[in-house]
């Protein structure tokens, strides 16, 4: 029999091992970069699997996946978290199907930001370009708190391992390595660690559902449909993920950032994202856990409503595998896999968000042009991007310490979601108005973008506090209808572009 | 003020700050040995106390490599009394309250963390009123320079100024992230004293790195004298401090 901390020592050990291989790979890649450019969009040399890979594995997050999905299954049933993955992997369509349209098409491959197409579309010319920077501080507030719920996340799963001391420290280290590898690496170093990594997430998603399905079968037999439930789901929820994921992906700067990497090669990004679609189908693992949670909740059991963020974790606690090989081997391996899963989120936001600063917030400051710096302009640009870079993450941090009051993942990935599709609007006003003149009131774009972001927040704010979880679902409606409104008004009463 | 005298109030500076350094290392000393004899010391407390002494070392190596740098020294001389004098209260205050922690890190880890959050704020005071410093020193009349060439020193100033302003952030970040720390373990949020101080060191320690990288970034080697005396020999950032703006 080991001694009781002996599992949580050899989990640190394969921990430290993933970070440690995740810190190697990524330093040794990102030397390539000698450039901003080159740091933050690979030289535009990302091919289909890279980006796939990419794409997959920044959707493979801890909070959002593992630990909020989970807590779908358990409130509302197996069937919401595949509505969920159903909406989102449409939502990748629906990305696929207008950055072809123009004029996305052309910023992508003459790669300018998402907040810059923004900006080309809706600020004047010559003046101060506020639309450009209000959707950067939308990108910037929602990633950088997305970051601090992924390493809060890392808090919740070493606080509920067995045998497990400190699980803030394990937190805090778990980031600072994270922030490390990501600053030597860049987007290119980060990027071609991600194939390792995610097979490392997939194999640790394989052994939950694997834990799930052999509990079943042996204590549970013959209650699946008690598992998976009615296919009955509340309407108002159903629309309310509807509106906050498919215009997620159009919305998202780690999106673009793949895109504009790819070099806006579209036969390349659509082989990268088909390819990534089928492996979805794990996103399926934690919420049947939820299901199977649902199931569980007996006095025996004592699964507390207040602490859902705990749910996987805490069937994994109570349907325990025993064994040596569990111990020494499938349990390590699991928590690895969260590991690298933490690592592969935070990465991508974080270069993300960082490229956003950089480009979209410090050089329209500075009314620096990019494309007018020099080659050792750009490369002292770059130690200033990387600086940016691990200030952003020490300082996401904070979050992790706010998770410690208020500890409801879902929440927290539900508001920032609210918050972020906002952006969705301006984007497809873009591509609806191309004939006509969307600059001619910037002030009301600025507005419409940021009384969207105070309307969800007004929703968020009013749920926590009247404890009306109900409240949460009308966030993103709130911000979409308000956004859509202002924008909408900016559209129609749009002059028309003359004919040259 | 002409070079030399310049010179003087640098070294003047640079040595009541060393000797004060050396002073807290002492008093530092002095408990660990003393708890360690009596066996009082718990696993925070030699967090704490390892904590404090890189901090010393730390204080000392980036102190020294900005006294050895030129700007610093035309910044210092350059500058309205007044704010010479504010600069010296803030270190002063940052030494004294170093010097109390030597004592405080073998008290309780509340003791420890609190003290941590008033040297973050101290730390970050000092960086306030060297902005403010560096940028009075830019609108100050020219006739109350010292130096050669104007736009070189410019240069020069520019990335002092810059160098200040990230440190600025460094420590308003820490301030933040000291201050939840102190809230979380008031809150009983840690797992126990051990895990509260441990993660208040990992923020000084990290904080402390990054300070670091900063000024080797943005201050190699003698990069403003070298402004001074031959520009062809400034650095990339250096050229581009066009960025900020310069009377």
């Amino acid at each position: 029999m080991p001694h009781p901390t002996f599992p949580f020592i050899l989990i640190l050990i394969f921990g430290a091992v993933v970070l440690g291989v995740s810190y190697y790979l990524s330093s040794k890649f990102g030397r390539i970069s000698h450039d901003v450019e080159d740091y933050f969009t690979m030289n535009k040399q990302l091919r289909a699997k890279q980006l796939g890979a990419s794409f997959l594995a920044a959707d493979m997050s801890i909070a959002t996946v593992v630990l909020a999905l989970g807590v779908v299954g358990y409130q509302f049933g197996f069937w919401a978290a595949v509505w969920i993955t159903i909406c989102w992997l449409v939502g990748t369509g629906l990305f696929l199907l207008l950055i072809r349209k123009p004029p996305l098409a052309a910023h992508l491959k003459a790669g300018s930001t998402l907040h810059e197409a923004i900006g080309s579309a809706y600020d004047q010319s010559g003046g101060w370009p506020v639309v450009r920077l209000s959707a950067s501080a939308v990108t910037i507030i929602v990633f950088f708190f997305t970051i601090g719920v992924e390493f809060f996340a890392g808090y919740v799963v070493f606080s509920k391992l067995p045998g497990g001391i400190a699980p803030f420290i394990c937190a805090i280290t778990i980031a600072l390595v994270v922030v490390l590898f990501t600053v030597a690496g860049g987007y290119r170093g980060t990027t071609n660690i991600n194939i390792p990594r995610l097979v490392l997430v997939l194999l640790s998603f394989i052994i939950l559902g694997f834990i799930g399905v052999r509990y079943q079968i042996h204590y549970l037999p013959g209650q699946a449909h008690l598992i998976f439930g009615s296919l009955h789901l509340d309407v108002s929820w159903m629309v309310g993920i509807v509106i906050a994921l498919i215009p997620a992906q159009l919305a998202a700067m780690d999106m673009w950032q793949r895109c504009v990497a790819a070099g806006g090669d579209f036969s390349q990004i659509r082989r990268g994202l088909l390819g990534a679609m089928p492996m979805y189908a794990v996103w399926l693992v934690p919420p049947y856990l939820g299901a199977l949670a649902r199931l569980l909740q007996l006095p025996a059991f004592n699964i507390e409503d207040t602490k859902l963020n705990y749910i996987v974790l805490d069937v994994l606690g109570k349907v325990h595998p025993v064994g040596v090989w569990w111990s020494y081997l499938w349990q390590p391996l699991l928590y690895a896999g969260i590991i690298a899963t933490i690592g592969c989120t935070a990465d991508s936001l974080l270069n993300a968000m960082t490229f956003t600063g950089v480009f979209d917030i410090y050089l329209v400051l500075k009314k620096v042009d990019p494309n007018t710096l020099t080659h050792k302009q750009k490369t002292d640009l770059l130690s200033t991007a990387k600086l940016a870079v691990a200030m952003a993450g020490i300082a996401s941090l904070g979050v992790l310490f706010i998770g410690l009051f208020e500890a409801r993942i879902y929440d927290l990935v539900a508001a920032l979601f609210s918050v972020q599709v906002i952006l969705f609007w301006p984007v497809l006003f873009i591509i609806c108005g191309r004939k006509k003149l969307l600059n001619w009131a910037p002030k009301i774009a600025c507005c419409g973008l940021a009384f969207g972001m105070f309307s969800a927040l007004i929703f968020l704010i009013l749920a926590i506090t009247l404890h009306q979880r109900s409240l949460m679902d009308y966030a993103p409606l709130a911000a979409t209808v308000t956004t859509g409104s202002f924008y909408a008004v900016l559209f129609v009463r749009a002059p028309k572009k003359a004919a040259s | 003020m002409n070079r030399k005298e310049s010179k003087i109030l640098v070294y003047s500076f640079s040595a009541l700050v060393n000797i004060f350094l050396g002073l807290i290392m002492t008093k530092l000393l002095d408990t660990f040995l003393a708890n360690l004899h009596d066996h009082k010391l718990s696993p925070g407390q030699y967090c704490a106390f390892i904590t404090v002494a890189l901090i010393v070392v730390h204080s000392f190596i980036v102190f020294f490599k900005l006294s050895a740098d030129g700007g610093y020294a035309f910044v210092l001389a350059g500058s309205p009394f007044k704010y010479v004098m504010r600069l010296l209260v803030a270190t002063l205050a940052i030494m004294v309250w170093l010097y109390s922690m030597a004592f405080w890190f073998s008290l309780t880890t509340l003791y420890y963390i609190a003290a941590s959050v008033a040297l973050a704020f101290f730390w970050m005071m000092f960086d306030w009123m060297s902005v403010q410093m560096i940028k009075a020193y830019i609108k100050a009349p020219r006739v109350e320079r010292v130096g050669v060439d104007g736009a070189m020193r410019a240069n020069g100033v520019a990335a002092l100024l810059r160098l200040a302003r990230l440190w600025l952030c460094c420590d308003a970040m820490l301030t933040v992230l000291m201050t939840l720390t102190w809230w979380a373990f008031k809150k009983n949020k840690f797992g126990g004293d051990m895990e509260a101080a441990l993660v208040a060191s990992t923020l000084f320690i990290v904080t402390a790195f990054l300070v670091g990288h900063i000024v080797r970034v943005e201050l190699p080697e003698g990069r403003i004298v070298c402004a001074e005396v031959n520009n062809e020999k400034l650095s990339p950032r250096v050229e581009d401090a066009s960025c900020v703006p310069y009377p």
